[in-house]
């Protein structure tokens, strides 16, 4: 389809426009600056443009960029090892919340970053993007079911933290 | 139970957009102008054979300096203590490291609010708190998360007026972790926290403060809005709960 536009350039362009903005999102995510996060949109779409054989299916280009964009991003947090900003801690400042809130955000937060990257990924596209687990599947280019698991083991730690049980995932 | 699954998805929806706070992209225009010159780099780039060939020499050069004058191996094994400061650009980065320590086997399933006698059950080393915090200041409680499978973090909240005097002790093996923080708008100084070296980064846009350190296979990490002074008090009248 993306073959029919004049050149490899205006292909790309095209595709910055449909996601470059989602894939910035992805890559904040993660890293959670952003010019880190610009960054990764630059080496992501110099990296489609090199392998735009590979994005002639348009229902997959997403889950392609994506991916990319997920694996420089890791690439980069491992660079760095372990990031903690001086100031994004549950607590620090805060003026707003009482003591017990603090500590089960703090919890929550513990929590769910100890999940593996392909589990971020899915909590990420469900929870900021709103998408079905139909959608996320055919984004990440994994089964349904695996969606399904992945949701169920973050809803189910935080379901430890409020002491009870977790049903299946919708 | 309906009810019980909302609570969770509104508690993980609200996990991701706290994470994504600051996130909000720019505009596809202003990302598409950087990428076009990079693209324009990229492709204009030629490396010319002379700018190789003397960048091989240089290689050469330095690997025969390395091979000539070899670097002192320390043994394996070795526990290594550090922290240590890394300036990038206006960003600072603090790295505490810590290698090869056993720890205490964590408690199994993380408790965002705990008494003090019942912290003291639940972990395996001798829990720490401050036995001077500032006038005004009230302990609210402890809580307790396991870090991987081998490693627990206890932060305990001492709170004044809405505001919170945090202070975290979490066991490490094989621990390294940067403290990032805007040069511009943060001193960084050295002290000695009972005994031991560790860092206190002071902002001052805000009067907050934190000091970290290593004791033994223990990081801590005390933070709050507080003076310089008061915050390296707070941190050196530790003792056991």
């Amino acid at each position: 389809m993306f073959r029919k536009f004049s050149g490899d350039t205006e292909v790309v362009r095209v595709l910055f426009e449909l996601f470059a903005q989602r894939v910035f999102e992805a890559a904040y995510y993660i890293l959670g600056d952003r010019s880190s996060a610009e960054d990764v949109v630059q080496d992501t779409f110099l990296a489609a443009i090199e392998h735009l054989d590979q994005l002639n299916n348009p229902e997959k280009v997403e889950g392609w960029l994506l991916q990319v964009a997920t694996n420089k991003a890791y690439d980069e947090y491992s660079k760095r090892q372990k990031l903690v900003s001086l100031s994004n801690k549950p607590g620090d400042n805060c003026t707003c919340l009482d003591f017990l809130a603090i500590a089960n955000r703090l919890v929550v937060t513990k929590a769910i970053d100890s999940l593996p990257v392909e589990h971020q990924m899915v909590i990420f596209l469900k929870y900021y993007r709103d998408l079905t687990i139909k959608q996320i599947a055919a984004i990440l280019k994994i089964p349904e079911g695996t969606v399904k698991t992945r949701l169920q083991k973050a809803r189910g730690l935080v379901a430890n933290l409020l002491g009870s049980p977790v049903e299946g995932a919708q | 139970m309906n009810n019980h699954q909302d609570q969770i998805d509104k508690i993980l929806r609200a996990y991701v957009h706290r994470r994504m706070q600051g996130g909000e992209p720019p505009s596809t225009a202003e990302m598409w102008q950087r990428f076009e010159r990079t693209l324009r780099a990229t492709r204009k780039r030629r490396f010319p054979r002379l700018s190789a060939v003397a960048v091989l020499i240089v290689i050469c050069v330095l690997g025969a300096l390395a091979v000539s004058f070899p670097q002192e191996l320390k043994a394996l094994g070795e526990r290594i203590s550090s922290v240590r400061i890394i300036f990038q650009g206006n960003q600072g980065s603090i790295r505490q490291t810590q290698t090869n320590t056993p720890s205490p086997p964590p408690p199994e399933e993380p408790v965002a609010s705990i008494t003090t006698a019942e912290l003291k059950k639940k972990v395996s080393f001798p829990a720490m708190g401050p036995k001077y915090v500032p006038p005004g200041y009230t302990f609210k409680g402890h809580s307790l998360t396991p870090i991987g499978k081998d490693n627990v973090q206890i932060t305990s909240y001492y709170e004044k007026g809405g505001r919170y005097l945090t202070v975290i002790q979490e066991t490490v093996s094989d621990y390294s972790e940067s403290q990032w923080f805007d040069v511009d708008d943060t001193a960084v100084f050295d002290v000695t926290v009972r005994d031991v070296p560790g860092k206190l980064f002071y902002r001052r846009k805000d009067g907050w403060a934190k000091i970290i350190w290593n004791h033994g296979n223990i990081r801590y990490e005390v933070a709050g809005p507080l003076s310089k002074e008061e915050i390296l008090r707070v941190a050196n009248s530790m003792q056991p709960l």
